[in-house]
């Protein structure tokens, strides 16, 4: 059974409860709140009176009145109460509980509703599941620029480029993508949109000039690259024993050679982190084109070969 | 669900729910719309899918006694899991969990909806978590198996693709844990007899529930440290010790290694370099550790240890 029809059911238990709930509610309200139309409220009403307890004589099934645009029920005592949360929404109400904390936010409304959904949940239901997102000052500082439209100073340790850089930017998203945050910014030194990973920013600054938040396109986040300049595209062969970096690389899958090899293209070619992938992966890949890179892999070999000697 | 199926599905739930003692196949069957006009292997089916559809759903069916002296058992539904305790939250608490779920919800936030109805019965307007977004990957369906199977303490077993294998693993699962944007799932391997973690999406296919309807099969020991297991270096899996190796980092990595490396013991250097001291068990899982810092890290100790890093170093030459 396809997910959206357990949605449906889902929908249905929860709509019988709501309007039990409010006595009456408006037609266009229910449509808001769970986001059909019409003809799919409709659908369900129908659906709604055609359940009901053993029996199925009229008096024993769910009553649906719609009267004017007002909508009201009777007869359903066993959905009076809301449904226990379902494991997937209970999973996101504690990650994003834990993640919003990782945030900065020491907001005692956050705790004291966690405290509240642990204590109707079980405690021990909160604490046997974690999210582990890095705790950084900067997030915070970064969230209250974001929030008073503040431009930043930045002391930036690149990690394409092994250079450290200093830039003011319009701080416009905040975002974590595998356990580390980033930060979208208009770099005011690039004339041009950038992301940078806040546990490389070497320090920070909230400067007094502001900006206009209404000259950002929230549609441009959709999408985006942020291996950043320097992502070229770039292939090669990975041997069969090492297939767990295809995630790691979020490679594009080509095709497979004869012995097992898997052919792959990905982006960044001109990344210091591409070398030092393929400097760690050694062996286990063949044929990276373009040759630069490969050249270049194997003189940072050579380079820490020699400080060795 | 066609409407039909979902009506035959509603009224099984409502009349499991109004029961007061559990319900027999057989009553069902008489009863229940829907499944009266089939023959009995073809009903039997029908009720197993049925019942699967709701357990996916989160509403658990258990197989008990009809009464004390346990000559027929039946189907109910606990009440105590089938409804939400009572939750009192302030509309500040209300925006807070709200600010929280669509900062992980992304674009479809119709899993956040419904838990926010749920709990306040409504659902709020604004506030959304306006420029944040945390990506903890809730789409893997395991994860919704996972939870459940950990809050019933009913133990599980699912293919697990390690390197090039697919291996078979029965665990009594105790924890989820989301690091670096992946899921493990951490329990105890019952074929190792032995603490392990799992990433979810090294799993391959639907992770069973064994028993799904029964009771708890395991118990969690109390006082576990659960979380060294994820954070143990990746180089130490156990085995002997082949080397204690000293480490340099340079003054440009040395602060993010501090940052990112949190089971690292680094002493700092008022160069900005800093030096720690590593277990290593696995050479090979060692030296491709080393080597993703480039330059940028530098083995002091002990020599054979070296040797292996210069070999590895040369057949990186081209």
């Amino acid at each position: 059974m396809a997910e959206s029809t357990h949605e449906r059911f889902r929908r249905l238990i929860a709509m019988i409860n709501l309007v039990q709930e409010r006595r009456a509610i408006k037609v266009q309200e229910l449509i808001d709140i769970f986001q059909v139309n019409k003809r799919q409220l409709m659908n369900d009403l129908d659906m709604i009176q055609m359940c009901g307890l053993p029996g199925y004589s009229p008096g024993d099934l769910i009553e649906v009145v719609l009267e004017g645009d007002l909508v009201s029920m009777r007869s359903a005592e066993y959905f009076a109460r809301p449904l226990n949360l379902a494991p997937s929404e209970a999973i996101m109400l504690f990650a994003g509980v834990q993640a919003l904390a990782a945030a900065g936010e020491g907001d005692t409304n956050l705790r004291s509703a966690m405290e509240k959904l642990a204590g109707a949940m079980g405690e021990d239901v909160a604490n046997r599941l974690a999210v582990d997102v890095d705790q950084l000052e900067e997030v915070a500082v970064i969230r209250s620029a974001m929030h008073d439209h503040r431009q930043i100073h930045l002391i930036y340790q690149s990690g394409s480029k092994e250079e450290v850089t200093e830039r003011n930017v319009d701080p416009h998203r905040l975002f974590v993508w595998e356990g580390i945050w980033y930060l979208w910014a208009y770099c005011h030194k690039a004339q041009a949109d950038r992301v940078f990973r806040v546990d490389r920013i070497r320090s920070l600054e909230l400067l007094d000039k502001t900006y206009d938040p209404s000259q950002e396109d929230a549609t441009r986040y959709s999408g985006i690259d942020f291996e950043g300049p320097g992502g070229q595209e770039l292939t090669l062969e990975v041997s069969p024993e090492s297939s767990w970096v295809l995630e790691k690389l979020r490679a594009r899958i080509l095709g497979e050679a004869k012995d097992g090899w898997t052919s792959i293209s990905v982006d960044g070619a001109d990344t210091v982190w591409m070398e030092r992938m393929l400097l760690m992966l050694g062996p286990r890949v063949r044929n990276v084109e373009p040759v630069r890179v490969a050249e270049r892999v194997s003189a940072l070999a050579q380079k820490i070969l020699n400080s060795y000697n | 669900m066609s409407t039909k199926k979902a009506e035959r599905v509603m009224n099984l739930l409502i009349m499991l729910l109004a029961a007061r003692t559990p319900v027999t196949a057989a009553e069902i069957k008489t009863t229940v719309p829907g499944y009266d006009q089939e023959n009995d292997d073809t009903f039997r089916r029908m009720l197993e899918r049925d019942k699967l559809d709701l357990r996916e759903m989160g509403i658990q069916v258990d197989f008990a006694p009809t009464d004390v002296w346990e000559v027929e058992k039946g189907y109910r539904i606990v009440k105590e899991d089938f409804y939400l305790p009572d939750v009192e939250l302030t509309p500040a608490e209300t925006a807070a969990l709200w600010l929280a779920v669509t900062m992980v919800a992304r674009e479809n936030d119709s899993v956040a909806r419904a838990a926010l109805l749920k709990l306040t019965g409504g659902v709020p307007e604004g506030q959304e978590a306006a420029g944040l977004s945390v990506d903890v990957g809730l789409s893997d369906p395991n994860l919704s198996v996972a939870f459940e199977a950990i809050s019933h303490r009913r133990s599980v077993t699912f293919q697990y693709r390690k390197r090039s294998a697919v291996e078979k693993r029965t665990l009594d699962p105790y924890n989820l844990i989301n690091r670096r944007g992946a899921w493990y799932l951490i329990g105890r391997d019952h074929d190792r007899d032995a603490i392990r973690a799992f990433r979810l999406d090294r799993i391959r296919g639907t992770m069973l529930v064994i028993d799904p309807g029964g009771p708890a099969s395991f118990s969690i020991p109390d006082g576990l440290d659960l979380r060294h297991v994820l954070d143990s270096p990746p180089f130490v899996v156990g085995g002997d010790v082949f080397a204690v190796a000293r480490v340099r980092f340079e003054p440009t990595l040395a602060w993010w290694v501090g940052r990112t490396t949190p089971w690292l013991r680094l002493e700092n250097h008022p160069d900005g370099s800093s030096e720690a001291d590593l277990t290593v068990t696995d050479v090979n899982g060692f030296i491709r550790w080393l080597l993703w810092f480039g330059e940028d890290a530098h083995l002091l100790s002990p020599q054979h240890l070296i040797d292996e890093v210069r070999s590895e170093l040369e057949s990186r030459l081209g």
